[in-house]
């Protein structure tokens, strides 16, 4: 072991780097199964770190649990017993909550659509919620206040959404055909029981199983120096403007950007799934809004 | 013959030196100077050996010295893991893709390589055992990087080689420190892989502390296997082990919520609280019955913060402070007698 182990160790090593480096050749070799051409609303920088000097920008994913709430509830208790969700008790049975709570979040795939209905319905929706709210909804600001906020979500929001989900990722390309529009990509998925207190009755009422896209896959995108030129113009702009303590905040905490985009971004999916930056484009004027 | 069997040999040769001088002193023995002499000459040259062969202490001052020296270098190696880490982030965006994938394959073959270098220099291993740390940091720091760079989601699967790694480099220089990476790296992966067979994503396979027991059992059943040479390593498996069924007893004990087990709450704290009493308490047995002292001190540690923690539910808010500690010291007391009892009694059974 004494003369041999180094040797071991060594050839353990290099095994290890070429399985993960002939991966990465794998999932880069031919067509990329997606391209889509993004901007900072969908694609915003990352925020920096005193003593890192790498760079990645943030997949931003409209919040699936928050569009599902309002919108078409496509991903119900049909949809969570085909990705494999034990849903065996009745929601409105009374040891539901024990046994859903113990629901563990769950390893899938999920479609993106950019730019698609998806975007076009929710800022529909956002629409009639800001400029007609319902009858009895407090509302705070003008109408000019409001009329500006709906422009800023317009301009500003990520236009990409999670729109199914599913255990095989072919059969969901096979679905979504489109590799200009729709993603398919690793997601994390979680079940959740939700259901309202009824005062009157003093009972829980509209019980039902809804399923959330917690997570995608990955949802941080390495740029790489060959790619950085315009986003580093970006960022010594942003620098100028304020006084960063430790990390500097882009907007990428915000519920959408505050602001114009300012770059465009080639992002493609290989094989595998994993993506990668193409290409990096400055906007040099506000893009038109969209919806 | 390890190095740690090296040194139990000097130790015994010491001890034997100072109980000759105390019987010789109280008129018990007194041996011949002719076999007094044979028996220091055997043990000197004997001492010599064991200290050329394996750089052991002989003296008790060495040995203080040796502590300290071990606990100077398991901090420097923590501190240097930390160093290469942060100077590498700290610089990679100034160079390509290639530029950093060669740097981060190339790095733990370097800490290899100066492993190797440092264990044929050194043969107290100090300075191999602070590189070898090195090369193992470095060695994550490689998949962790080139998973970045390639935006390759997240796997349990880099468990394996970092497991392989440290236990490579364990079993080659015979470096405990190194073990205990590629045991919890084991460990890691075990935990996982439980984790997806059960459904989950395995990031999440720390929200069911369950998920921790196979490892815990494969750690323990390991020191079943042949260790002739490594014989110094088995109680790093059966306190890695052990802590793999006590912490997550103590997690279920207090948050049955988190348990697989779809049962009220309740019941499965205290299913989980009587699991942790009968477990420690057999592992307190079995360790005096197989004289493994680091099996006893662990169960004995864990069976008290499990009572402290039961007697805390059940008395702090109502009981006064002073009487709620009487009676922690009181029980504490009674749990030593016991234990002497248990002890005197495995004693005379193991006779």
């Amino acid at each position: 072991m004494r003369r041999l182990g180094p040797l071991i160790a060594c050839a353990l090593l290099l095994l290890t780097n070429t399985v993960v480096l002939v991966g990465v050749a794998y999932n880069r070799r031919g067509e990329p199964e997606a391209r889509l051409v993004l901007t900072e609303r969908e694609l915003r920088l990352g925020y920096e770190e005193k003593e890192n000097t790498g760079l990645w920008l943030r997949l931003d994913t409209a919040d699936v649990e928050r569009w599902a709430a309002a919108g078409p509830v496509w991903f119900d208790q049909k949809k969570l017993e085909e990705i494999g969700f034990d849903c065996a008790v009745p929601p409105a049975d009374p040891t539901a909550e024990l046994f859903y709570e113990k629901a563990l979040p769950r390893r899938l795939y999920a479609v993106l659509e950019f730019d698609g209905e998806a975007w076009k319905s929710w800022i529909a929706r956002r629409q009639q919620e800001i400029l007609n709210p319902a009858p009895g909804t407090y509302v705070s600001q003008t109408l000019e206040q409001r009329q500006k906020q709906l422009e800023a979500e317009r301009i500003g929001h990520s236009r990409l959404f999670v729109v199914d989900v599913g255990l095989d990722p072919v059969a969901l390309r096979g679905r979504y055909p489109d590799r200009s529009r729709f993603v398919v990509t690793g997601a994390v998925a979680r079940l959740r029981l939700e259901r309202s207190w009824d005062e009157d009755t003093k009972k829980w009422k509209d019980t039902r199983l809804e399923g959330s896209v917690s997570e995608i896959l990955p949802s941080e995108i390495h740029v790489p120096l060959d790619r950085r030129k315009v986003l580093d113009e970006v960022r010594q702009a942003q620098l100028k403007k304020e006084n960063p303590i430790g990390w500097i905040d882009y907007g990428g905490y915000a519920a959408y950007l505050q602001g114009p985009p300012r770059y465009r971004v080639t992002l493609s999916y290989g094989r595998r799934l994993e993506p990668w930056i193409d290409d990096v484009q400055p906007l040099a004027t506000p893009a038109a809004p969209g919806g | 013959m390890s190095q740690a069997e090296a040194q139990k040999r000097a130790d015994r040769i010491r001890a034997f030196r100072e109980e000759l001088r105390t019987l010789e002193a109280e008129g018990i023995l007194a041996l011949a100077d002719e076999q007094k002499q044979r028996v220091a000459r055997h043990h000197d040259e004997t001492l010599r050996r064991l200290s050329r062969a394996f750089d052991i202490d002989t003296t008790e001052a060495q040995k203080q010295m040796s502590w300290g020296m071990r606990i100077a270098s398991f901090l420097g190696a923590l501190a240097l893991c930390a160093s290469v880490y942060l100077f590498f982030y700290r610089f990679w965006g100034l160079f390509g893709t290639a530029a950093q994938v060669t740097l981060v394959v190339a790095a733990p073959i370097l800490a290899l390589l100066g492993t190797e270098f440092a264990a044929r220099k050194e043969r107290t291993l100090y300075i191999a055992g602070i590189v070898g740390l090195v090369a193992f940091g470095c060695f994550v720091l490689d998949l962790v990087v080139l998973g970045t760079v390639f935006n390759i989601a997240p796997s349990p699967r880099a468990f394996l080689p970092w497991a392989a790694f440290g236990f490579i480099l364990a079993y080659t220089y015979g470096l405990r420190i190194l073990l205990a990476a590629g045991i919890l790296s084991l460990a890691g992966w075990l935990s996982a892989t439980m984790g997806t067979w059960s459904g989950c994503y395995w990031l999440s396979f720390g929200e069911r502390p369950e998920n921790f027991f196979p490892a815990a059992l494969v750690l323990i059943l390991i020191p079943l296997l042949p260790h002739r040479a490594y014989r110094d390593f088995l109680p790093i498996y059966r306190i890695f082990g052990l802590l793999g069924v006590f912490l997550p007893i103590l997690v279920l004990a207090n948050w049955g919520e988190i348990s697989y087990l779809r049962v009220p709450n309740a019941r499965v704290e205290s299913l989980y609280q009587i699991a942790g009493f009968a477990v420690s308490g057999v592992a307190i047995w079995l360790g005096i019955r197989q004289r493994h002292r680091e099996v006893t001190n662990l169960a004995c540690t864990f069976f008290v913060i499990y009572l402290y923690t039961k007697f805390f539910d059940w008395w702090w808010d109502w009981m006064p402070k002073y009487l709620f500690f009487f009676i922690l010291g009181s029980i504490a007391v009674g749990l030593l007698l016991l234990l002497k009892k248990l002890r005197t009694v495995s004693l005379k059974g193991a006779a």
